[in-house]
């Protein structure tokens, strides 16, 4: 028999124990203090601030703050709808290939690791460096890589394989998006890889080498066992890439300003130019509340996904 | 030692050390956050000390060594004559970024004491901005010395509130070789390109998203036609009527040298003058329009003779007559609280840059052009191989930007309906029916 809570009988001082009041360094408020206080400063409150300056037509220096529903009238004429269209292409598309692209690189390394093939630590210092470089440096670099003539890296490659050497990769609105979300899938990879990579080396071998063993195919093997087991990783992973991707505005900023046109503006960037560019405080704050809510929203479908597909499998 | 008795709960000394520590953590929380809120505070309330915001470029910690050991000379000389400490604040090189964040502290009495101001902006600061006109008219600076589209932004003889310490003007650049005599209209322009971009050899001009190219390529053609960016009560300039036409004719000349083949849609991608400059060392131009930096960036880059292979002349306009170009440059503002700091901030800036021995020497240093007519007949001063066509420019051609904040955002619609046009995205009708939309 076990004893569990209730057939313990209770002593007359743990009874007394129960009604005394409890020391205050049991209470949880004071322990939970500084980080509500931290919490409110650094995060509650800016957003507070941010949904009541998307109600203003505020300027920078404070000016117009009367209350009005004029910055939410003016999403549309500032190109609302084109803008989430792009964001939506730019988003969907470095999602996708950033994790195929890291998790596949991940496994080659571990692999790699495995067989104890030489240049594995320099292919991970590699692929992490792009990690580490600032968004904006990557942005001229791809500029550099893209130029549109002679002197262009990936044009001039382009024609010494019988290509054109006169690619449009940034003048030309639609191509111009691919070029944009192509550099920041390169950027982003690194970190699916990095995240993908530590996953993978908590897979137990003897379950691969007892599957192998079993006749399994190596296409079964990822599927039956290293998916199932990296699954925290890869959804905390998608996660990180979506709000990260969602808010990338920097490396864009370098590479087109968003041209040609409004061809390559995400939310993001219109935040940051309708604020900083422009000095309109409330617009630029509507904008970053529709920012929020597309980053909530996005985040809380995935938890939803992720947990009915939890409990389906229990 | 016994616990502290209270009259129904105990405080031992542990629970004391933990509340002082909670307490002391906030109060330290609460100064941190203060003192972030305070950082770029001006320093001007200690007497003998000033705060100096400047663009690093421009500072004692330029990249330009000239420049760098200059402005520490100076800095020098003024510490010691005047006992004045100077504290130097670099401000961001995200101009953009850096110009909201010191309106923003000049708005709440922040900004450093002297900070460096962008001079199509400086309009918006010109209300925080001190009068510091006893300390120029002592130095001899007169409002009618800086170039006529300065001189609004300076102010007037009895109140000075702006320092222009150098200045800039758009040109068109032009290979003497293949252009002997340059183009002045439109139909000029075409017409002499054409047969020299069918040898592969292209007129360019900036159309990317971004200020300096509606700077080279839309501003002056704009205003050549006598049409004005904003009207009385900062109405849209191009809305309709006279200045409509004028803005159409001037995105419609875009696309005619894109359809004639003259120009290739990829100038949609420059963002600056400077973008230019490989297809200018490539050997790819005949003609362009950048900004007075260019002659220099051209030699720093190694290309051979710019005096003798490179021309420049007024941007061609529609007419061929009544030329428009657009300057720009950074100033000075003086921010600071009270008015010792007030004098000293001013006196350290004319000192170093507005005093025409300084400017001249500032600039010659520098490769720019002084915002000051006179020093350009200072010894001191020693100009590039273009400076006689660029003064003339900026005393008979130039213009500023509206100083309103209404003209950021036109500027941003111009910007995409500019650069729509060059990469063949919108028609000039559309993409200028589409800026009109935004801004109404």
């Amino acid at each position: 028999m076990t004893l569990t809570a209730k057939t313990v009988p209770r002593t007359r001082a743990a009874r007394a124990n129960a009604r005394r009041p409890r020391p205050r360094r049991d209470h949880p408020y004071l322990w939970l203090a500084p980080s509500i206080v931290l919490l409110v400063a650094v995060f509650a409150y800016p957003i507070v601030e941010i949904v009541r300056l998307s109600f203003t037509g505020a300027n920078l220096v404070g000016a117009n703050g009367d209350y009005t529903l004029h910055s939410w009238q003016a999403l549309g004429a500032q190109g609302l709808g084109s803008i989430l269209g792009i964001t939506v292409f730019f988003v969907g598309l470095s999602i996708v290939f950033q994790m195929l692209l890291g998790f596949f690189i991940a496994l080659m390394l571990v692999e790699a690791e495995k067989r104890r093939l030489v240049g594995s630590v320099v292919t991970r210092t590699a692929v992490m460096t792009a990690w580490a470089i600032p968004g904006v440096i990557i942005g001229i670099i791809w500029r550099l890589l893209y130029q549109e003539s002679d002197s262009g890296i990936l044009n001039y490659l382009s024609s010494l394989v019988g290509g054109s050497s006169n690619i449009p990769f940034l003048s030309d609105p639609h191509v111009a998006l691919v070029s944009v979300t192509i550099a920041n899938i390169w950027r982003g990879t690194a970190l699916t890889m990095i995240l993908c990579y530590a996953g993978l080396k908590t897979v137990p071998n003897d379950i691969v080498e007892a599957a192998h063993m079993d006749g399994a195919a190596p296409f079964s093997v990822l599927r039956n066992i290293i998916l199932p087991t990296v699954r925290p990783v890869l959804v905390v992973n998608l996660i990180i890439v979506t709000v990260e991707t969602l808010n990338t505005f920097d490396m864009i900023e370098a590479l087109t300003a968003g041209g040609p046109g409004t061809s390559t503006q995400v939310l993001a960037l219109s935040v940051y130019n309708l604020v900083f560019g422009q000095q309109r405080l409330g617009v630029g704050a509507a904008f970053g509340v529709v920012l929020m809510l597309v980053n909530v929203v996005v985040v809380v479908a995935y938890l939803v996904i992720i947990n009915r597909g939890e409990r389906t499998r229990a | 030692m016994a616990p502290i008795t209270g009259s129904e709960r105990t405080l031992s000394r542990r629970s004391v050390l933990k509340l002082g520590g909670g307490i002391g953590a906030l109060a330290g929380m609460s100064a941190l956050l203060a003192a972030c809120g305070d950082s770029g505070a001006s320093g001007g309330g200690a007497s003998g000390t000033i705060t100096w915001g400047a663009q690093q470029f421009f500072s004692t910690q330029s990249t330009n060594k000239d420049v760098a050991a200059f402005v520490k000379k100076s800095l020098d000389a003024f510490e010691k004559r005047t006992g004045v400490s100077v504290t130097l604040q670099v401000q961001s090189s995200d101009n953009v970024a850096a110009m909201a964040r010191l309106l923003q502290q000049a708005s709440q009495g922040r900004a450093a004491d002297a900070s460096m101001v962008d001079s199509y902006i400086f309009p918006q600061f010109a209300q925080y901005a001190k009068d510091i006109t006893s300390v120029t008219s002592k130095a001899g600076v007169t409002v009618d010395d800086f170039f006529p589209f300065f001189q609004p932004l300076v102010g007037s003889s009895s109140k000075v509130t702006g320092l222009p310490i150098h200045t800039d003007v758009r040109m068109l650049y032009y290979r003497k070789d293949l252009v002997p005599t340059p183009p002045t209209s439109w139909d000029e322009l075409v017409e002499v390109a054409k047969p020299l971009a069918a040898k592969g050899q292209y007129f360019l001009f900036p159309a990317g998203k971004s200020e300096d190219p509606i700077m080279c390529t839309i501003w002056p053609g704009y205003w050549s036609q006598g049409a004005e960016i904003l009207g009385d009560s900062d109405t849209l300039g191009f809305a309709s009527g006279a200045g409509h036409d004028a803005m159409l004719n001037t995105l419609a000349f875009i696309k005619r040298c894109i359809d004639e083949k003259i120009t290739p849609t990829r100038v949609s991608t420059f963002m600056v003058s400077d973008d230019m400059l490989p297809d200018i060392i490539g050997g790819r131009v005949s003609m362009f329009v950048g900004g007075s930096w260019m002659a220099t960036n051209m030699e720093a880059q190694g290309v051979k003779d710019v005096e003798s292979t490179w021309g420049v002349a007024p941007i061609p306009s529609m007419s061929g007559t009544d030329f428009a170009t657009a300057s720009g440059g950074w100033m000075y503002g003086i921010f600071a609280k009270d008015a010792e700091a007030t004098t000293n901030a001013a006196q350290f800036v004319v000192d170093t840059y507005i005093d025409k021995g300084a400017m001249a020497q500032f600039c010659t240093a520098a490769g720019y052009l002084p915002a000051r007519q006179s020093v350009y007949e200072s010894p001191d001063f020693k100009g590039g191989p273009f400076t006689d066509g660029f003064r003339e420019s900026l005393a008979k051609y130039a213009k500023a930007r509206p100083g309103s904040p209404k003209y950021a955002q036109v500027a941003t619609a111009i910007q995409v309906a500019m650069s729509s046009v060059a990469s063949q995205s919108a028609t000039p009708e559309a993409a200028l029916q589409t800026a009109i939309s935004t801004l109404s």
